[in-house]
């Protein structure tokens, strides 16, 4: 039982959000890198062919493979038309991350039903539809790993209001409990993580602006006041749960949960 | 970064009663593959060379010793002697533990606070020794060695056992909590339905011998349909011990095959 040289030698994984917003570690980079590292055949999807390209360049660096590939995964045509692209190009899938999302401000007064309708389909029906066209093809093969990036706003408050967000997250963990009891005998294994607040790029790019005003210090002063940890994770924290849940050292591992945030919501204080 | 050279790993509950692989023993083994330093206690010292001639035979490192740590004066000496020996303490694992049957009204108060102190006393004597020691280290990583019997009813009354299974995982989240900026991570991994030795004791205890039997219903019970084994158990204490989990601190990992996920 050594742990091998390459933990995912020649496994062909999916992840999709595998573009970054700005420089820097995002978890879908991160996850994309660390895998290729691995030995992992990365199939790298985003809505944002740009976002990938210091992904692939990261990539192709040291020698790895990775394939580039461009779809929103919120509708169904794109989804099927990417795991075929998938398997046309390697001939089989092992492991899915599902890692698109990402939060919009508001409780239920304020924020629009077509946005909250719109977090549904980015944070979970994003999920859904990836599970249903890539499981027959791992169900086939009697084996594969789903690796699910939901969030700890999917068990908490967070500290700011993003209820479609919060509810999203928590139907993507639910969604892995009770998919990966029925997938169980099929050598499916699916697991979420829930990152904590981390500083990815999304912090700097996106929240800044959502939550703070665009004054990024104050938001960061006021995320790591939360964290019992004297410092905020980033998408490489993300990354390394990922590869420990995806990898055949995790294969009794399923319908769980591991929750990556530094102790946050360890505490209620 | 998975590789743990230069780290010393103290491991309670290093060897395995009988043939084949415990989870203590797994464990140890693992962690000295991967570089690890290891200084093992087991109350059979007979089980804990078998361990140490393991990690001897294929290159590593390890010093094995008795101790029954649910004693403070022990704990406190195996301690001081693993500081003699290797001069620093790493990783912490806290594997110690057994389920006696029985419910608060068939068990009897001495077997209560046996089970306590055996499944929860012995994480605390653990904890109180060496954190102070990682503190001044500056680092440090605890994994406790849970159960899903702490977390939901698992077919068999073991009231004490289930109730210090939780308390282990509350020690845990609570004391993460309270060392969280002093760069020690304290973790919780919990098996469900695992094949090892052990089976056969609880065979024994609980199913009036049936062996067989008892190992074909505990398969049944997993959703996967087959039980993990110590394997399993010590890839998820290597992960929670090495750098790659740097910010997960407070967590317990639930290793069970999707028993918690359902209520069949």
């Amino acid at each position: 039982m050594h742990t091998p040289e390459r933990r995912l030698e020649n496994k062909v994984a999916i992840i999709t959000g595998a573009g970054c917003v700005g420089p820097g570690w995002g978890n879908g980079r991160a996850i994309a890198v660390r895998f290729a590292q691995e030995g992992a055949k990365v199939f790298a999807v985003d809505i944002n062919s740009e976002a990938m390209t210091e992904t692939q360049h990261l990539i192709r660096e040291f020698g790895g493979d990775f394939t580039p590939y461009v779809a929103d995964v919120t509708q169904a045509e794109a989804v099927q038309a990417l795991v075929q692209a998938c398997l046309a190009q390697y001939g089989g899938i092992d492991i899915l991350v599902n890692n698109v999302g990402g939060p919009a401000p508001g409780g239920p007064v304020t924020l629009s039903e077509a946005l909250f309708d719109a977090q549904i389909d980015l944070n979970l029906k994003s999920v859904f539809l990836t599970c249903k066209y890539v499981i027959p093809v791992m169900a086939q093969k009697g084996s594969g790993a789903i690796v699910n990036i939901a969030s700890i706003s999917g068990i908490r408050f967070s500290g700011a209001p993003q209820v479609g967000y919060a509810v999203a997250k928590a139907g993507v963990i639910q969604f892995g409990r009770v998919v990966a009891v029925e997938y169980a005998q099929k050598g499916i294994r699916i697991n979420s993580i829930l990152p904590g607040q981390l500083h990815t790029p999304l912090v700097d790019a996106v929240l800044a602006k959502t939550q703070s005003a665009g004054d990024l210090q104050a938001l960061l002063k006021r995320r790591q006041a939360r964290i019992p940890m004297p410092f905020m994770g980033d998408g490489r924290d993300t990354a390394h749960a990922a590869l420990f849940l995806a990898s055949d050292e995790a294969r009794f591992i399923t319908g769980t949960e591991l929750i990556v945030d530094g102790g946050m919501t360890a505490k209620c204080d | 970064m998975f590789r743990l050279d230069g780290k010393v790993a103290l491991v309670t509950g290093c060897g395995t009663r009988g043939e084949g692989w415990g989870n203590g023993k797994a464990i140890s083994v693992l962690l000295a593959r991967q570089g690890a330093t290891i200084f093992g206690v087991d109350r059979d010292l007979d089980a804990a060379k078998v361990t140490q001639k393991i990690i001897q035979d294929e290159g590593g490192t390890a010093y094995v010793t008795t101790a029954d740590v649910t004693q403070a004066q022990e704990v406190q000496a195996l301690v001081d002697d693993c500081m003699e020996k290797w001069g620093r303490i790493d990783i912490l694992v806290n594997n110690v533990g057994q389920s006696e049957p029985g419910g608060p009204v068939e068990m009897s108060e001495e077997t209560w606070d046996g089970q306590m102190d055996l499944n929860v006393k012995t994480a605390f004597l653990t904890m109180k020794s060496v954190l102070p020691i990682m503190e001044k280290q500056g680092s440090g990583s605890v994994v406790s060695i849970s159960s899903v019997a702490g977390l939901r009813y698992v077919g068999k009354p073991q009231v004490a056992y289930a109730a210090g299974k939780a308390a282990l995982m509350q020690l845990t989240k609570t004391t993460a909590v309270l060392y969280a900026n002093k760069g020690i991570r304290l973790n919780c991994v919990v098996p469900g339905l695992v094949f090892t030795p052990l089976v056969k004791r609880l065979a024994d205890k609980y199913a009036g011998g049936q062996f067989e039997a008892f190992v074909a219903h505990r398969h049944k019970q997993v959703p996967a349909g087959y039980m993990g084994d110590a394997w399993d158990i010590a890839n998820a204490v290597i992960f929670l011990a090495s750098d790659e989990s740097r910010y997960i601190t407070a967590q317990s990992i639930v290793v069970d095959g999707g028993l918690t996920s359902a209520t069949p």
